[in-house]
């Protein structure tokens, strides 16, 4: 599980809705864990149903598509890329009349990034759904699958589900990716029901984490052939996070030995009981999962730096003593800093440690920094 | 030294130092309020069209202007990647109390993308803005106009409400108002469509690959292309210009009525200090350090003043633009520092200086002996008028030119201005006639009147100024009176024949489906389609003229409700007979149109000759209006603008008119009867002329503040008389008396000379000015009710600028007044 950006977002769409205004300090991600009522819930033991679910589910609050791929170029140059659509529901479906398709209730936030050697760059869109009379211009469709923002799209090649292609095209900075994979989907927690609170609230929650691209990459205009691991992650629900909590460090890594490994803390507001809650999963090659609680993961931040007038966490030590592994986590650049309305780190990183299953690339995302006194 | 004793005067006279400050402060104010309104407005225009804080760079639009383009053709760019657009709706309301409502509907997440920087949102962005229950954005200036807070949801006439007030400053919203784009597509009915799409900055590729991307029905229109609004609203800032100078003139005149006196009150101090050896160089040199001082705190005061003023009037300044013009201004909550400050302040010291020439040189040539000064001042003063009316004289002939030879309206206001001065300056000598005329009326058994006639005669010497400025603005009161409630008949009695159906449908409903009902319903009830579209065509002086064309149902009754003021023979056969076209006054007295003319109304057609010229009044644009049958040939394609319904006068219109609304599911604004279309005809009307007659009031208001400056001071030069008075033994009550016969008598006869010049000022107005500043003629009419309100004001002020400072003259004894004479 991962709860990823929604937070800030939410908060952008929430606070617009009619309650109080936006808490737009980093830090507040409190918006998160507000009421649900009218909304659908998440609840286990629904099964779930493709190709429908990998469409829209405007009756839950909010819903993602989040891919990030780690690429490498003819010369074995590393890039990154991440594309992400975000869906947000501004009210319940039908509780408001809608005259027109701009009252849809419906609000998609984009984001797209790419880092290259030299450097990173980030962008974001924002779209309301609706139906224009057969035009829209953010959607999400399941059969033929087609997630789109403008130009911006993530759809299915033909009428399965994979391969997929991805697109996106802010002003002199491109990308273009085939995604394919012969590896079934992966349905995290229980059956794709992902707990995120004891009392039992949670999210769907599915993954598309062996994806292998290539495509290109276009930086200042310039286009550069590009092959390497994508990951996909699809969840929805009408609940998130708890009140107490300050932000999140998350990590989706491609290692050397085929397996995917997951991890992410949620940090607690300072002063606030407990210490960080984490999990993790391990994804054998063959898609049988592997969960790590609490125990099972140590987090030790190695170096700080100074990113965007914040004291950022860009290289970790992980340990996972059940499994005998231990990874020294680094980020590709410091710069992969997204100066988007709610800002947040998220790059491509290198695992470095003994052994294949404790080396390899992947992505980090980490939220809730605040700015820091120099 | 020489400045201290010079100085001391206006210690031991406060008030006359107080007349020479308003003097200045008067000529400054309007000046300076008019300037800073202009310079604002002018600052809008130069930053052209703005969405909050960022300006387009073009916009997309239906190839046919004023037509609606489909929302579908801006998510299909969208979807082409072209992300630095953003859809726009704008529509206009009628809120309950009638007032037009000017609202632009925004996507709000488009914008924010598009404009590039968050700035143009400022730092809280859009918060509930485009989410129901939404917001409804609004300048504060505005709001204060509109006369509700923040919070407020404005009742419209259609019965329902806009969303929650917001009162949002700093985003140049000016005269409009903003909501969320789907808001108001549900609040008009207008679901899919837009306006335009605003294009904001791009790189040079990508602004013509969209261009290229558009598809055949969408037209771009580039930014460079859009008409200049500091052009089309030109007249307007330039009538304003005129009211600040008039009130300037006024204002000279009280500052050189003022220092007149105080360089006679200190005759005798000037020939003590040149006998003290003081050079006549010194002398100089300190009395006009003295008069820098008081230009110096006058315009100070002046200037704030006019600040304030400017930025209260500027609401009202935005609505009579976007009313009159289609044009918006921001309201800012400050002022613009502007560099034509400088203006009114050179001006001011240049008329001060010339103002202070004739009594300086007075005051330095004045002989060193007592012997003969009575006679020499008589001789100065007969002098002075002579001038003065010979100065009219040449002002007036000036004037006659301007007036039949002017095409523009700067030589229009050239011309106005003469006429104004001319009156002023002729006023003394005809004044002297009259009271001469007045004396040889009056029996010399009746001493007193004959003394009162005498003296007046006398008063007129150093009073004349004060009522050459009282005169001066009570003409131009007078005049623009006339001229607007002359405008007012001509536009009510224009609506009342244009008018000639009985309901308006404003809403799309296909005519066909109304036809029958009303067949049903009303026997003999007819529905007619009204079309209109905009249009650019070649003018006479080879540019382009943007214009609308509308069309003319069939039918006599309709075809009787144009008034030509010029046609040709067999005009509206021809016209019938779709073989011409109308053009609108406008079109002919400013395009240059005329008669005649052959013009190509649509491409495939043969040209057309114009018929005839018809009054379209309050309508800022030129148009062309053709027979409903020419229309259609051109534009076989056009949908109606609207529908109208006509049907014998005595048919229930009203019990129709709600069946109508019942059976279409129509809005309550959507059917509107001919009253109620011409109530809001007039109103609109009103509403664009309250900043010209804000600032006529306060023209009024300096007359009576001048008037009031000028008695003061000459009463208190009229000590001595009233000591003499009192010593005759004439008792208060009889002096009182006398002082308000008097000066009720000066007032009446300026009265006299006000009505003529007023009615002339206001024919000047009517015939030359308006025609050429909007194209819109029209016969005066005079209302004479309104004459006898301003000589009822006029008096009062008089009344009153006579009896506050004269019941200190009247309460003192008569040996305090000999002895204040003597110091």
């Amino acid at each position: 599980m991962s709860p990823r950006l929604i937070a800030p977002w939410l908060a952008l769409v929430l606070s617009a809705c009619g309650s109080e205004p936006a808490p737009t300090g980093d830090t507040d991600f409190a918006i998160l864990a507000q009421a649900a009522e009218g909304y659908a819930q998440a609840v286990p033991g629904r099964a779930l149903a493709f190709p429908t679910d990998h469409g829209a589910h405007p009756e839950f609050r909010i819903e993602w598509w989040y891919l990030t791929a780690n690429l490498t170029d003819d010369e074995g140059r590393a890039y990154g890329a991440q594309w992400t659509l975000f869906r947000s529901a501004v009210r319940p479906p039908g509780s408001n009349p809608m005259r027109n398709a701009w009252q849809s209730g419906q609000v998609y936030m984009a984001h797209f990034a790419l880092t290259w050697p030299q450097g990173h760059r980030g962008f974001q869109r924002y779209a309301r759904g609706g139906d224009h009379a057969g035009e829209a211009q953010a959607a999400v469709r399941a059969q033929p699958f087609a997630a789109w923002l403008d130009d911006w799209t993530l759809r299915s090649s033909g009428e399965d589900w994979l391969p997929l292609e991805v697109r996106a095209r802010p002003d002199e900075d491109a990308l273009a990716l085939r995604l394919r994979s012969d590896r079934p989907l992966v349905l995290q927690g229980a059956d794709g029901f992902s707990q995120k609170h004891p009392g039992g609230g949670g999210s769907y929650y599915y993954s598309q984490p062996f994806l292998a691209a290539d495509g290109w990459v276009e930086i200042g205009g310039r286009r550069i052939a590009v092959t390497g691991q994508a990951w996909l992650d699809r969840e929805w629900s009408s609940q998130f996070l708890q009140p107490d909590q300050q932000g999140w460090d998350w990590f989706a890594l491609h290692l050397d030995s085929g397996e995917k490994l997951m991890l992410f803390q949620l940090r607690p507001m300072p002063g606030a009981p407990g210490g960080a809650y984490r999990h993790g999963v391990l994804i054998r090659p063959d898609g049988a999962r592997q969960e790590l609680g609490v125990s099972a993961i140590e987090l030790e931040v190695l170096r700080r730096e100074r990113v965007a007038g914040r004291q950022l966490p860009l290289a970790w030590r992980v340990a996972l003593p059940t499994l005998g592994r231990e990874l020294r986590i680094e980020a590709l650049r410091p710069d992969q800093w997204m100066n988007v309305d709610f800002p947040y780190w998220e790059g491509a990183v290198r695992a470095e440690g003994a052994g294949p299953g404790s080396r390899g690339v992947g992505y980090m995302e980490l939220t809730g920094y605040p700015p820091a006194a120099r | 030294m020489i400045l201290r004793s010079l100085l001391a005067h206006y210690r031991r006279h406060p008030l006359q130092a107080l007349f020479l400050l308003t003097g200045i402060v008067v000529a400054n104010v309007l000046l300076v309020g008019t300037l800073l309104i202009n310079a604002q407005a002018r600052a809008s225009y130069g930053q052209g069209e703005r969405l909050l804080n960022a300006g387009p760079v073009a916009w997309i639009q239906h190839r046919t202007e004023g037509r609606s383009m489909d929302e579908r053709d801006y998510i299909r760019l969208r979807r082409q990647g072209f992300d630095r657009i953003a859809p726009v709706l704008t529509r206009t309301v009628r809120a309950a109390d009638g007032e037009p409502l000017e609202i632009l509907g925004i996507d709000a997440f488009a914008f924010t993308g598009a404009a590039g920087d968050s700035e143009a949102i400022g730092e809280d962005g859009f918060g509930a803005f485009p989410f129901p229950p939404y917001r409804l954005w609004v300048a504060p200036g505005r709001l204060r106009q509109l006369g509700y807070a923040a919070g407020d949801r404005i009742p419209l006439d259609t019965g329902a409400t806009l969303p929650p007030v917001q009162a949002v400053p700093g985003q140049q919203l000016g005269h409009r108002l903003l909501l969320d784009i789907g808001a108001l597509q549900a609040l008009t009915d207008s679901a899919g469509e837009l306006s335009y799409v605003a294009v904001f900055a791009a790189p040079p590729e990508r602004i013509e690959a969209l261009r290229a991307a558009l598809p055949e029905h969408l037209a771009w229109r580039d930014r460079l292309d859009a008409p200049d609004p500091a052009e089309m609203a030109q007249s307007f800032h330039l009538n304003l210009a005129a009211m600040g100078l008039l009130t300037f003139v006024v204002g000279i005149f009280l500052t050189y009525n003022a220092l007149t006196f105080s360089f006679t009150d200190r005759g005798e101090l000037f020939r003590r200090l040149r006998l003290a050896g003081v050079s006549r160089g010194e002398l100089r040199r300190g009395l006009l350090l003295e008069l820098g001082a008081f230009l110096a705190v006058g315009s100070l005061v002046g200037y704030w003043l006019g600040a304030l003023l400017a930025a209260r009037l500027l609401p009202g300044v935005g609505r009579t633009l976007a009313q009159l013009y289609d044009v918006y201004i921001d309201y800012p909550d400050t002022l613009l520092p502007d560099t034509s400050w400088l203006l009114p302040l050179a001006m001011t010291t240049i008329a001060a200086l010339m103002c202070i020439a004739f009594p300086l040189r007075a005051a330095l040539d004045t002989p060193l002996l007592h012997r003969g000064e009575r006679r020499w001042q008589q001789r100065r003063m007969t002098l002075r008028d002579r001038r003065m009316a010979l100065g009219g004289c040449a002002l007036l002939v000036v004037a006659a030119l301007a007036g039949s030879l002017a095409t523009t309206l700067p030589l229009a206001l050239a011309g106005m201005a003469s006429l104004l001065l001319g009156a002023a300056l002729l006023l003394p000598l005809p004044l002297r006639a009259l009271l001469r005329a007045l004396a040889a009326l009056v029996p010399p058994q009746r001493a007193r009147a004959a003394w009162l006639i005498a003296d007046s005669r006398w008063l007129l010497g150093p009073a004349s100024l004060a009522l050459m400025a009282m005169t001066l603005a009570l003409v131009a009161n007078s005049g623009l009176n006339t001229m607007i409630s002359s405008f007012r008949q001509a536009t009510d009695a224009w609506l009342e024949q244009r008018l000639a159906a009985q309901l308006y449908v404003t809403a799309r409903v296909d005519a066909g489906a109304v036809q029958a009902w009303l067949a049903a319903r009303q026997p003999g009830a007819r529905v007619v389609q009204r079309f209109r579209r905009d249009l650019r065509a070649a003018g006479p002086a080879g540019r382009g003229v943007p214009l609308e064309v509308v069309s003319l149902q069939a039918g006599e009754r309709f075809l009787d409700s144009v008034d030509l003021i010029r046609a040709e023979p067999d005009a509206r056969a021809d016209f019938a007979a779709g073989d011409g076209l109308f053009i609108s006054e406008r079109a002919w007295r400013l395009d240059g149109w005329t008669p005649g003319d052959r013009v190509a109304l649509c491409a495939g057609r043969p040209s057309v000759p114009l018929l005839g010229v018809y009054h379209d009044y309050g309508n800022p644009r030129s148009q062309w209006m053709a027979s409903e049958a020419l229309y259609r040939a051109c534009w076989p394609d056009d949908r109606p603008a609207g529908l109208a319904v006509v049907g014998p006068a005595a048919a229930p219109w009203g019990p129709l008119r709600s069946a109508l609304i019942a059976a279409f599911a129509l809005d309550e604004g959507a059917v509107i009867d001919q009253q109620e279309l011409k109530q809001i005809g007039l109103a609109v009307f009103d509403r664009t002329f309250t900043v010209t007659q804000a600032l006529n009031a306060l023209t009024l208001l300096v007359a009576g503040i001048g008037m009031f400056c000028a008695i003061s001071a000459i009463h208190h030069h009229r000590v001595g008389y009233q000591a003499l008075l009192a010593s005759l033994g004439v008792s208060r009550r009889e002096r009182g008396a006398l002082l308000i016969a008097q000066w009720g008598l000066l007032g009446l006869l300026c009265m006299a000379v006000v009505w003529p010049f007023g009615a002339v000022l206001a024919a000047y107005l009517a015939g030359i000015v308006t025609p050429v500043a909007f194209g819109w003629s029209f016969p005066l009419v005079f209302a004479w009710g309104h004459y006898l309100e301003l000589a009822a004001t006029a008096s009062g002020a008089l009344v009153l600028a006579v009896l506050l400072p004269s019941i200190r003259l009247l309460r003192a004894s008569p040996a305090a007044l000999l002895r204040e004479q003597a110091t």
